[in-house]
């Protein structure tokens, strides 16, 4: 491995520990591009008709964390140029502890825009169809997890480890989204857009319960309901005891066209979303806006593994009444004790479907027009992943010069981290269109050297967040307002 | 306006773009060193146990009414004398009870044993079958012995009694040896390893009337009550250690140093009327040194008891020992580990102590440790 790509890993694990954004693009949302659809349908482009190109026309990426940093990883030792780790034994683990939350996630997010086309309908409605390819993931990690492995159990005496939030969700599909707006009044504007979505894999964990107690005499009760939901070609090999030997990838799915066609069709797998928006012009300077994202879900039948373990076993040492009357030895009663605990959290193995849900999104927005290209925007983005609300607060600077020229810079306060600045910048030739946005660029670098190379990480990179692309654009709907004329009577 | 909007906006992305080096990392510089060192806690091992848990009544172990034990050592066949082994005198006829040994299997155990004991009512039945119409007096030697110590029974001759001829041809009875007519406290008390016995039956008679076809069988029986006196008993026992760690190149990640600590949570509740504490202790043979001690003097507190020696209520312990890091250090430099345990009754032995079958200990030990993992 070179130089450059450990440290490109390094940047990437870097980033994969970085904090969590609320996973959206923020600096897209006032800009004037087609695809700010994406976000609040009830937005539209100047222009009367855009075709994304397939494959160029967007790709979005976002990875994400919400716990520790780069300098939380790697530390300045001493002397001044040496560089421990956090496991090494001069640091104090408790400190990188103080950065662990309750709940710790990591996410994923790739969409890739296939086909995007869009073009107005008689004065102001508005046409759009997206097929997208999106890869979502997101794990998270309880912080109880981390100071078990660092601290050990002992800490937790009378309290519980509480492993609930641990949670785990892959998902691959495809994206058919047909949508339109229009003006219902003077000021209101609505958008809708119906998405059919087609599952190819995923995996899931349906967390119940998981927690092991530790009482005061340090016996422990292990309680877990918990499923791991399976859509995929892998089978599961189960032992004869009912515990899981193997998990193997299977490839005979793709040894025919047929069998690949069948599977990447995801037809088996269906599922359905809504993104429903709307704009409301308060004054001739002030918008408003709101938008709810990607609310659905996937029925996932192909293909379909269950794994369920649901008990509950309490250990509260080895009972010597066996060995003091000579019944057993005490390796007999420590193999039963073990034995009853594999017992105890027996995997049943099923097939039947299940339904994951997608991450949805509120978005609630104004903006003030400074001039007539250029505004400052507000934007508030709550994202609901399961049980957790990740929220975003964005205030951005937008500047429109029509189809030409658009550009946005935005400051961000999120997941308890306020030094998150973005930009993005589209611009227009000829019927091209490019653009490329990121809600975070870093203003503090860190330069990593090694024997080869030097490689500049983000000193505080919260997130990934990436989204470029290129639109066949037509024509542009801008057009001076018509205003009516004052009557004044006397 | 647009153009100084424009202006603002590019050079503020101007400046973030560029940005600034805020740390240099040279990772040439990165150290190594890895570990986690968690402190980790387990309930270990647990018990209720009762005195008839552990140990089942049976002909050596007999539990009374009232749930009072003994124990109970026979021997059958000491004595089976016949006429015909009498040497023949005029009045009197003496035959010679063949010299055997009592052996109470208790050898290993006693080998470990010191300190004092005392077992203050056992007693020795001796049964007996007797057909001879005269007068028959035995004269029972018996020697307790344990190592180089030895204490004789003292048991003065005593007279069996005899049938009533005609309407009785034998007779069965027994004769009891206890702390009233001989040393027998003092003997079970040493504790003995064997009791070697040998004796004279003297047949004396009448003049009047001849003994006829007589037979004399006799067996023993021993009797320990368990009411018992014990002031630091202690048991000792050497082993090889177990927990150095002999192979050098061992993939085992963990070594006895890495230990930051190991320690027992001890908790009963005691019903016993004994109480235990335990040293362990590092030996290096080579030099005859110790090279480290742990000490657990308090680990069992015996129960009370009334002025029967009848346990009254549990007594409540909690005791931790501590093995810390110097004791894990010196593992190594350790080829034996001697365990000692000290026993006492209530009052260190001041008072008698009875054992009942339904005493009871509760007890739990849990272990807390800190290993120094190293990941690298």
């Amino acid at each position: 491995m070179t130089g450059k790509t450990k440290y490109i890993l390094i940047l990437i694990l870097t980033v994969i520990i970085a904090d969590a954004s609320a996973q959206n693009s923020q600096v897209l949302y006032f800009m004037n591009l087609p695809q700010n659809h994406l976000l609040n349908p009830a937005l539209r482009p100047s222009n009367k008709v855009y075709i994304g190109l397939p494959g160029m026309s967007g790709i979005n990426l976002n990875i994400n964390n919400n716990f520790v940093n780069f300098k939380d990883v790697f530390i300045k030792g001493q002397p001044k140029d040496s560089i421990i780790s956090f496991l090494h034994p001069d640091y104090n683990p408790d400190k990188f502890l103080a950065k662990i939350k309750n709940k710790n996630s990591l996410e994923q997010e790739t969409t890739v825009q296939l086909l995007g086309v869009g073009f107005s309908v008689g004065n102001d409605g508005y046409v759009f169809l997206d097929i997208n390819e999106r890869i979502q993931s997101n794990i998270v990690l309880p912080g109880d997890l981390f100071r078990l492995a660092l601290k050990g159990n002992e800490g937790f005496a009378g309290k519980k480890i509480d492993l609930s939030s641990l949670r785990g969700d892959i998902k691959y599909y495809h994206e058919f989204g047909v949508g339109f707006s229009r003006n219902f009044t003077d000021k209101l504007r609505i958008g809708i857009k119906g998405k059919l979505l087609f599952g190819i894999a995923a995996a899931s964990i349906d967390n119940k319960s998981l927690g092991i107690t530790i009482n005061d005499d340090y016996s422990h009760t292990l309680d877990a309901n918990l499923t791991v939901n399976m859509s995929g070609p892998v089978n599961v090999i189960m032992n004869s005891e009912h515990n899981v030997e193997s998990v193997v990838f299977d490839d005979n799915k793709y040894k025919t066209s047929a069998g690949a066609t069948d599977f990447f069709s995801g037809k088996k797998n269906i599922g359905l979303g809504l993104d429903i928006g709307a704009t409301f012009d308060l004054t001739d300077r002030i918008i408003l806006s709101a938008s709810v994202t990607d609310l659905g879900f996937i029925r996932w039948k192909n293909d379909v593994t269950n794994l369920k373990a649901s008990n509950q076993f309490k250990f509260s040492g080895l009972n010597m009444l066996d060995v003091f009357n000579g019944t057993k030895t005490i390796d007999e009663v420590g193999k039963d004790m073990l034995d009853s605990l594999k017992n105890a959290f027996k995997v049943s193995n099923t097939k039947a479907p299940f339904t994951t849900y997608l991450p949805f999104g509120i978005s609630l927005g104004g903006s003030y027009s400074v001039t007539k290209r250029f505004s400052v925007g507000l934007l508030s983005y709550s994202r609901i992943i399961g049980k957790q609300l990740r929220e975003a607060l964005t205030l951005s600077a937008n500047l429109n010069l029509g189809n030409a020229l658009s550009t946005s810079i935005s400051y961000t306060a999120e997941n308890h981290r306020y030094d998150n600045l973005g930009a993005g910048l589209a611009f227009r030739a000829g019927i091209i269109q490019f653009y490329l946005l990121s809600d975070r660029i870093p203003i503090m670098w860190n330069k990593i050297q090694n024997d080869k190379s030097n490689v500049m990480v983000p000193a505080n990179w919260n997130t990934i967040n990436l989204r470029l692309g290129m639109n066949l654009v037509f024509g542009n709907r801008i057009k001076k307002k018509n205003d009516k004329p004052m009557i004044l009577v006397e | 306006m647009i153009k100084r909007s424009l202006l603002y906006i590019l050079i503020i992305m101007g400046l973030v773009i560029t940005g600034c080096i805020k740390e240099t990392y040279n990772m040439r510089m990165l150290s190594k060193k890895a570990h986690i060192s968690p402190t980790l806690a387990i309930s270990a091992v647990k018990g209720d146990i009762s005195f008839s848990d552990v140990v089942k009544p049976s002909d050596t172990v007999v539990f009374d009414q009232n749930k009072f034990v003994t124990f109970v050592f026979k021997k059958d066949s000491v004595i089976d004398l016949k006429l015909t082994d009498f040497a023949k005198g005029n009045l009197v006829m003496t035959a010679t009870i063949d010299p055997g040994t009592f052996d109470l299997n208790i050898y290993d155990i006693l080998s470990h044993i010191t300190g004092d004991f005392l077992i203050p009512n056992p007693s020795i039945k001796f049964n007996y079958s007797n057909s001879f119409t005269d007068s028959v007096k035995i004269n029972l030697k018996a020697t307790g012995k344990r190592k180089n110590n030895t204490v004789d029974l003292n048991l003065a001759p005593f007279t069996l009694a005899k049938p009533n001829i005609p309407v009785q041809q034998v007779i069965t009875s027994s004769y009891i040896i206890d702390k009233t007519n001989s040393n027998l406290p003092l003997l079970i008390s040493l504790p003995p390893e064997v009791i070697n016995y040998s004796g004279t039956a003297t047949v004396t008679t009448s003049g009047v009337s001849f003994p006829g076809p007589g037979r004399l069988i006799g067996s023993l029986e021993i009797d320990v009550p368990m009411e018992l006196k014990i002031n630091n008993l202690q048991f000792t026992d050497t082993l090889d250690n177990f927990i150095k760690d002999d192979s050098k190149n061992s993939d085992n990640p963990l070594k006895p140093e890495d230990f930051q600590f190991l320690r027992v949570i001890f908790s009963a509740k005691n019903g016993f009327p004994l109480g235990a504490s335990l040293k362990m202790s590092l030996y290096d043979s080579a030099t005859n040194t110790i090279k480290n001690t742990v000490d657990a003097t308090d680990l069992l507190a015996p129960a009370t008891v009334d002025s029967n020696g009848k346990v009254t209520g549990v007594t409540e312990t909690a005791t931790e020992i501590e093995f810390n890091k110097e004791f894990f250090s010196s593992v190594n430099k350790a080829d034996k580990i001697i365990f000692r345990f000290t026993l006492n009754s209530t009052g260190n032995g001041s008072q008698i102590v009875k054992i009942y079958s339904d005493y009871r200990i509760n007890f739990n030990a849990a272990l807390v440790v800190k290993p120094d993992i190293k990941l690298k």
